[in-house]
């Protein structure tokens, strides 16, 4: 083959599986719209906004207290998530020495790769006794909220430090020489950079906190009303869905899908919004880094894949394009601050030392309050699940319905699902990565914001999706080759953002040189570009896998729940996140082996975590 | 690299082993999964190249499922009703219904009247059924499940007329809910709550106007709220369906529904 039809092929097939990537999203809506058509043409999507009067049997179906519901939820979630995921950032990004700083990032990035079943069920078994009682029955409005927190508050802790890092040192150094308070310093050299990180901390927690649906079905009561009281049980939009899927028919199963639509809808509208937010400046800057800056894009690149797979977070890829914001506009701020910091320096005042220490002490019991519910967190899961915990575990399939036994047949499960998953993934994923990486043309940005959306879509409506076109139309069934599928659709837009990153961050010189040398396209891709970019592709890989152990929702519809040992990719499976969904749920005293399986599945993240940093080290300390 | 690939390789392995040679798959009940699981777990032991999936939802699900074919066998914790007469049910056990309430509850029974007003909320606080000064935290089953409807055409209610303060969706949702709050109570099926209790879940079951819920009141009929445990098929069953479900209504399964604290049907 010639090298210009070699390069000719490439950029075909990159194209395909960047249009491939993105036309998920317009399935996603195609399909969404086709299953709610019989509600929208039998009651009306009137029917949906009207009250709160959600009767499927009496055909009434007001959605409002279920909007109502998702929107409370997590408002309680930001205004508990926002200051403690704050302070953390503070105290990690700023106050605290670099040795201790990397500590405390650590806990946030352990926190913040819990599957969010696990911090679930901690909040069915240890906070929902807590708050009832103070006021039974203790699950509602308030109990998600603050499950909902303890999933955000590291995605902003992780934001905000990332933005507060990026301060350069000589406005650090020039607050210290001017003799600034801890506060003084921090308002004068980092505000702007506080505000950015903590505003793209919070859009990317309320996608999140919007998207959950196991989670909040376990703690949050799931009356469909306008709750009076912050006690008051609430039922969310994919809670609702989550809970009824399983039982509804007819047009109560399409009034479903109108949920699915309304959630999809409340996602994206929240998502332009933010995008308004940020400056378009800024925008641009991230995606079209200023040739021959080579160091700081280089930087710039390896720090926001590392962000991407530390955060574990659905959102990663509107964070990984946030934090790469946040760098390029501290590069860009790097003139204007010192001529504030003077002025700071003159109001420095006794009543100034005070406020400093005022404003540690709240630090101090911020940070501490997030690592306290972290500790209770985990000795509670231990506790629970010490009993159980033994060879037997990973040694024998699970008898009477996972009480006894073991988890074999759910390992092994999981490892098909995740099988199916990277083996669409890898091809597609990575192909889009590589060719929005070197993209000119117009076409790139609506990719992107397409890839955004569909990052951005709550699991369960991917679940609802993955179940019509995969276990109807395609004939799969509940099956594990459904399952696997309907996660990579759910991880693609994930590993896109991280693999784009990656490419981005290859050397411009290496293009240059291929150049240089005569190589046509292909062969410096395939030569110089991605070799160099492998770590990132690999870990970008391994942060789409780490969120698809994680997840319960797409999986329940799609898989199904057996926890049989599977005989072929087209018997019924459950993951390790479902197992413990499942006990937790559906398994009265279940607790200890869902427990259990969450400590199992814990290791196994980490254990993928630490993989990645692996990987990533070479990338982020290699000179410059 | 290496890794992906090996996993590639691991991954093609697996996907190319050949499936069971006859698969089975039920949906449908979720009070029926539990015993419908085990009893297929027994049958494939015996059936070699029988692969039997068991899917839990609601009964309503069991039946569409059955009658669209998406399921070979149909499950169903209720009898059929008059506009589900293409279908052939098969009775593999019996049920009933209780309420249950936090095992430190002092009431011992409330009558048919009380249950109303507790579930329509005319009824707030136990200590106008003679128990202590708290409020009652009233538990409910969301849409599609038959244990609901059992429980509303029993008390002669409709849906709209109950007023929950948490809405659950499986037996043992319910049984967790209750057994954590204990001011609560929720109505599940008798099997499933006497097992959790059997098992040392904080949960007790309550009587009805005089009768104890439990496996002898239901064997004898004499318990009010009872249902049969049905199979669902919209023909007569042929072939493998037909071995599994003379051998799910066969003696040999006594064992399974006992554990299970159902009733098995007159043989």
């Amino acid at each position: 083959m010639s090298p210009h039809r070699a390069d000719w092929f490439l950029s075909i097939a990159l194209t395909v599986a960047a249009s491939a990537a993105a036309g998920i999203l317009l399935v996603v809506i195609w399909v969404m719209i086709a299953g709610a058509w019989p509600a929208l043409v039998g009651p009306g999507l009137g029917a949906f906004f009207g009250d709160a009067t959600w009767q499927p049997a009496n055909s009434r179906f007001g959605a409002l207290g279920m909007i109502v519901g998702s929107l409370l939820v997590t408002a309680v979630a930001l205004i508990i998530a926002i200051p403690l995921g704050g302070v953390t950032a503070l105290a990690s990004g700023w106050l605290l020495p670099s040795g201790w700083g990397a500590a405390l990032r650590l806990v946030i990035l352990i926190i913040a790769g819990l599957p969010s079943v696990v911090i679930g069920l901690w909040g069915l078994t240890a906070l929902v006794p807590v708050l009832s009682s103070w006021r039974a029955p203790g699950v509602g409005l308030l109990a998600a909220g603050v499950v909902l927190a303890v999933m955000i508050i590291p995605t902003i802790a992780i934001v905000g430090d990332a933005a507060l890092r990026a301060v350069p040192a000589d406005q650090r150094r020039a607050a210290a020489a001017l003799g600034l308070s801890r506060l003084g310093g921090l308002l004068a050299a980092a505000g702007p950079h506080l505000r950015a990180g903590l505003l793209t901390g919070g859009v990317l927690g309320v996608a999140r906190a919007l998207g959950e649906t196991m989670a909040v079905l376990l703690v949050a009561g799931n009356v469909v009303q306008v709750p009076a009281s912050i006690m008051d049980p609430v039922r969310t939009l994919t809670g609702g869905i989550a809970l009824e899927m399983a039982y509804a028919t007819g047009e109560h199963r399409a009034a479903l899908f109108v949920l699915g639509l309304i959630a999809l809808m409340v996602v994206a509208g929240l998502l332009a919004v933010a995008r308004g937010l940020v400056p378009n400046t800024a925008r641009q800057a991230a995606h079209e880094p200023k040739r021959g800056d080579g160091l700081t894009r280089r930087r710039g690149g390896a720090e926001n894949v590392h962000e991407i797979v530390t955060t574990g977070d659905h959102q990663s890829g509107e964070c990984c394009a946030a934090s790469q914001r946040v760098y390029l506009c501290s590069i860009h701020r790097v003139s204007a601050p010192p001529r504030e910091i003077s002025k700071a320096a003159f109001k420095m005042s006794s009543r100034q030392q005070i406020n400093d220490t005022v404003f540690l002490s709240v630090v101090a019991v911020g940070v501490t309050l997030v690592l306290g519910v972290l500790a209770w967190l985990v000795i509670d899961l231990l506790r629970v699940a010490w009993p159980r915990l033994g060879w037997e575990l990973l040694s024998e399939l699970p008898r009477r319905s996972g009480r006894s036994g073991g988890i074999t047949s759910i390992l092994v499960s999981t490892m098909l699902i995740i099988g199916v998953c990277l083996a669409v993934v890898l091809p597609i994923g990575l192909g889009a990565a590589i060719a929005l990486a070197q993209a000119r043309g117009r076409w790139a940005p609506w990719i992107r914001g397409a890839l955004e959306v569909l990052a951005g879509a709550p699991s369960i409506v991917l679940g609802m999706v993955g179940m019509l076109v995969f276990g109807d139309l395609l004939g799969l069934g509940f099956s594990l080759a459904s399952g696997g599928l309907t996660l990579a659709c759910m991880v693609l837009p994930l590993v896109i953002r991280a693999g784009e990153n990656a490419v981005r961050s290859v050397p411009q010189e290496l293009y240059v040189g291929g150049a240089a040398l005569g190589l046509s396209r292909s062969t410096t891709l395939i030569h110089l570009i991605l070799p160099a970019a492998a770590p990132g592709l690999c870990a970008a890989l391994a942060l789409g896998t780490g969120r698809a152990l994680a997840e319960t929702a797409a999986l329940v519809f799609t898989a199904g729940a057996s926890d049989r040992m599977p005989g072929s990719l087209m018997d019924s499976g459950r993951t390790l996140s479902v197992h413990i969904y499942e006990l937790a749920m559906n398994v009265a005293g279940g607790d200890a082996s869902a427990a259990a399986s969450a400590v199992i599945l814990i290791g196994l993240l980490v254990i993928i975590q630490v993989a990645v940093s692996a990987l990533m080290q070479p990338m982020t300390t290699r000179p410059a | 690299m290496r890794i992906i690939h090996a996993l590639l390789a691991v991954f093609c392995i697996v996907a190319a082993l050949p499936g069971a040679d006859t698969r089975l798959t039920l949906t449908g009940s979720s009070t029926v999964a539990p015993l419908a699981s085990e009893i297929a777990r027994r049958f494939e032991a015996q059936h070699a190249g029988v692969r039997i999936d068991v899917q839990s939802g609601g009964s309503t699900r069991g039946v569409t499922d059955a009658r669209a074919g998406r399921a070979d066998i149909g499950m169903a914790s209720r009898a059929l009703k008059a506009d589900e007469a293409d279908l052939i049910a098969h009775s593999i056990a019996i049920d009933g219904i209780a309420c249950i309430v936090h095992r430190s509850n002092p009431i011992p029974l409330l009558s048919k009247a009380q249950v109303i007003g507790i579930f329509c909320g005319t009824i707030t606080n136990w200590r106008a059924v003679g128990g202590p000064d708290r409020r009652i935290v009233v538990v409910n089953k969301s849409a599609g499940h038959s244990t609901l409807e059992l429980f509303l055409h029993h008390f002669a209610l409709k849906a709209e007329q109950l007023t929950a303060d948490v809405v659950i969706g499986e037996n043992a949702q319910g049984i967790k809910t209750v057994a954590t709050a204990e001011d609560a109570i929720g109505y599940v099926s008798i099997g499933a709550a006497q097992t959790a209790a059997d098992a040392g879940v904080a949960i007790r079951l309550l009587g009805l106007d005089g009768l104890v819920p439990s496996i002898a009141t239901v064997r004898d009929g004499t318990w009010p709220i009872i249902r049969p445990l049905n199979l669902v098929m919209r023909s007569a069953p042929t072939g493998v369906a037909a071995e599994f479900i003379a051998f799910a209504r066969s003696a040999a399964v006594d064992d399974l529904i006992v554990d299970l604290a159902f009733v098995a049907p007159p043989r």
